[in-house]
């Protein structure tokens, strides 16, 4: 039996060789397609907590619920600062392909102060409802939001880390192929992040809320 | 080694078609993306809020707006699109999300009817996810 | 591909989407144990059910991590040993990746005795007789590839053989406890044991061996001492029936699984029974160290070239042991059974040999970041197993600094000159194939 190595669209790239002949893809794609299969499986993690979140969240306990606890301005503020965030890391990515230095780093400062102020605030949110006794050891709901939303918060801190590094290695090494690789997977996380926090607040927050 | 025109990463801001580096259509891109999902956004916090809507609809509508802001990050931050040098990125997305799907679906299925059959009647909370 | 990558891929595709899930759930049941939380306590309205829910989302998919490369292993083994090309390639990679989605829509199995309702219990019941059908489609092909072929007995295909009885029998026995009234009955109870041990050691232990005896001599250069690998596959194969099957008895007599101690008079006999069975497959441990203990002894006679067993897939076109770098060029693959064809293609039509040049091969640099980090990752663990906090720092930050200066390093690849690849193929120009 013959089976040969398909292409993608045979019509449209008719000019160039076979995928067989070409190759294997470069790193960039390589590199690219691993670190994405690498966020979905992460978002899978995510969603098994989301489960448990979701047959939780009306085992309270006797104690306080959504509706009582959430404050939609502070919400919207986190959801504000954490796309604008994202806008700006797509802008940073920009400067990376042209190789702009200065546009880089000012991008990179501007994502990551927006990044710290989401964190700030869902630190002070979090502070805020364990200093009136509605903290994650009240009830099996509130250890669900805990984790759910404080799991995100940890992936969010790990990219602030993450970014912080990746600007170290650009002042170090320069645009070199490696390091352009890890900006890209950075993006890739950074954007995936705003998706999972997307469905956090529509679920958590503006659903919880809902009398 | 060149890339070759087969596949391109996911999110690779490089490989925007047509696209010079740094000029206006590479921000536009960005731009319009964060335009619309402002809007998706302020639309998802009022029809929260709203007195206006059927407030069993509201759930829904809240979930279909935010299945629409997914589907602007994937589109115009991540740039997974429909085209043939993506159809990789497209079918790993499209098993992540029938995992994510069956895991939290079926949870919540097997929960709701487990807690139904399973709860002893004098216990008066109600853990079902309907509201 | 061949089939072997075919599993492998659906393997990881399963490890990918599957292990997350665990990864939250321990997660839970950590912050329940650690900080207090109340996922799955009765406590603060925690709900139990749910984490053997989130576990065996995990637990499922699970087995056929396990399983499917085993499978993949087979294919390999028993179109090489039986000089055919594999039946129904098709339908093999088709039932490999049916199996990758359907092993996520059965894990309720595991527990139908914790009081979902008929209905999700039929349910779950239908699909896991369903996800019978594509390892049935695959065993049909393993049998239809040996009919007709001219079979030569060695190790591996008689590993291969031996699964296929076994893997067959305990697949049955599942199918029986898909039925959920007769879960009520078997569930826990020693029949479940021998049907997830039949499987197990049938599929997955024996899979190793076969793959053991069959590529141990592509990875060290000589092959392993046939027959005290005979040996210790009737030894393994005896004791396995002798003490499993005894085991399904027993399970259909009402032993429970756990217990502290059993004295029920009328079991004894066939725990007897399992434990000579034990004995027996004891002693097929000790042929198998042995005969790799004989093998390095003799390892000047048993040397073997590129392709001891006649291969029919290109690994069998590298030195034994292959170099780093496995193809000094890179094989143009246009069909499946590459090198089976090339060889039919190279015997009826003599061609010179064609003169190769050789590129420089760009290979990753080694480093000990892993090793060094695992050690890291152990502190860490033993540390919050025993509450030593200052112990559970020091290893994060440890491993987290050893990943930071990696990623610093400069060099990122070697690159082998040509010169040392012409070498390499010069000096084992007679055992290389290709």
């Amino acid at each position: 039996m013959n089976v040969a190595v398909a292409v993608d669209d045979e019509a449209r790239y008719e000019a160039v060789p076979s995928a067989s002949e070409a190759g294997p893809a470069a790193k960039r794609i390589v590199v690219g397609y691993g670190f994405w299969i690498f966020l979905l499986s992460d978002i899978v993690m995510f969603s098994a907590i989301f489960a448990a979140y979701a047959v939780l969240t009306h085992a309270t306990a006797g104690g306080p619920g959504g509706g009582q606890l959430f404050s939609q301005r502070s919400v919207a503020l986190e959801t504000g600062c954490l796309l604008a965030s994202s806008y700006t890391c797509g802008l940073m990515s920009l400067a990376i392909g042209s190789r702009r230095y200065a546009a880089t780093y000012l991008m990179a400062l501007i994502t990551f102060v927006l990044g710290a102020a989401f964190l700030a605030l869902e630190v002070r949110e979090f502070a805020g409802m364990i200093a009136i006794g509605a903290g994650p050891q009240r009830s099996a709901f509130l250890s669900a939001f805990f984790t759910l939303v404080g799991c995100h918060g940890l992936h969010v801190t790990a990219g602030l880390v993450w970014l912080a590094v990746m600007m170290a290695q650009v002042a170090i090494k320069g645009f070199r192929a490696t390091v352009e690789r890890r900006l890209l997977c950075f993006s890739l996380f950074w954007h995936a992040l705003d998706i999972v926090w997307v469905w956090l607040f529509t679920v958590v927050y503006l659903m919880g809320v809902l009398s | 080694m060149t890339d070759t025109q087969y596949d391109r990463a996911p999110g690779d801001a490089s490989a925007l078609p047509d696209v010079e580096q740094g000029t206006s259509s590479g921000v536009l891109v960005y731009t319009i993306g964060l335009a619309l999902a402002v809007v998706l956004t302020a639309m998802s916090f009022w029809a929260a809020n709203t007195s206006l809507l059927w407030a069993g609809g509201v759930s829904l509508g809240l979930t279909v707006l935010a299945i629409a802001q997914m589907g602007v990050h994937l589109v115009f931050f991540l740039h997974v699109t429909t085209g043939p040098d993506n159809t990789n990125n497209v079918m790993a997305l499209a098993f992540g999300v029938l995992i994510v799907a069956l895991v939290v679906v079926g949870s919540l299925l097997i929960m709701a009817d487990l807690n139904d059959n399973m709860m002893p009647a004098a216990e008066l909370m109600n853990l079902q996810m309907q509201h | 591909m061949p089939v072997f990558c075919w599993t492998s891929l659906a393997a990881n595709l399963l490890i990918v989407a599957a292990f997350p899930v665990l990864t939250a759930t321990l997660a839970m049941l950590l912050l329940d144990r650690y900080l207090g939380f109340h996922f799955f306590t009765i406590d603060g309205q925690g709900n139990a059910m749910m984490y053997v829910n989130l576990f065996w989302v995990w637990g499922h998919p699970e087995v056929y991590i396990l399983v499917l490369p085993a499978f993949g292993i087979f294919s390999e083994v028993v179109s090489t040993f039986s000089g055919k090309p594999l039946f129904g390639y098709r339908s093999m990679v088709a039932a490999t990746m049916v199996i990758c989605v359907l092993s996520f829509v059965v894990w309720l199995h595991h527990f139908f005795t914790m009081g979902a309702s008929a209905n999700v219990n039929g349910f779950f019941g239908v699909m896991t007789m369903i996800i019978a059908v594509p390892t049935g489609v695959k065993v049909f092909n393993w049998l239809f590839t040996m009919y007709g072929g001219r079979i030569r007995f060695t190790v591996p295909i008689l590993w291969s053989i031996g699964f296929m009885v076994t893997f067959v029998i305990g697949g049955m026995t599942g199918v029986l406890m898909a039925v959920p009234p007769a879960d009520f009955q078997l569930h826990n109870s020693l029949f479940l044991i021998a049907h997830f041990h039949n499987v197990i050691i049938g599929g997955t232990v024996f899979g190793l061996m076969a793959g053991y005896n069959y590529w141990f001599p592509k990875a060290f250069g000589f092959k392993l001492d046939e027959r005290w690998g005979r040996a210790s596959f009737w030894c393994w194969l005896i004791g396995f029936y002798l003490a499993f099957m005894p085991l399904y008895a027993l399970g259909l007599m009402g032993m429970t699984r756990r217990m502290q101690h059993y004295d029920v008079a009328s079991w004894q006999p066939w725990l007897v029974a399992a434990a000579i069975g034990v004995i027996i497959i004891l002693a097929g441990i000790v042929c198998q160290v042995i005969q790799l203990v004989v093998s390095i002894r003799g390892r000047e006679q048993l040397k073997v070239n590129a392709d001891p067993w006649n291969g029919r897939t290109l690994e069998w076109a590298t030195a034994s042991p292959p170099p780093a770098w496995n193809f000094a060029v890179l094989p143009q693959v246009t069909d499946l059974d590459a090198l089976w064809n090339k060889k039919q293609r190279e015997r009826t039509q003599a061609q010179p040999p064609k003169e190769r040049k050789f590129e420089p091969i760009e290979m990753p640099k080694n480093s000990a970041t892993g090793f060094i980090t695992a050690f890291f990752a152990v502190v860490t663990g033993f540390a919050l197993i025993w509450h030593i906090w200052w112990m559970a720092g020091v290893g994060a930050i440890g491993g987290f600094l050893t990943m930071l200066a990696f990623a610093f390093r400069d060099e990122e690849e070697v690159e082998v000159p040509a010169e040392q690849i012409a070498r390499f193929e010069q000096a084992n120009q007679a055992e290389i194939a290709v």
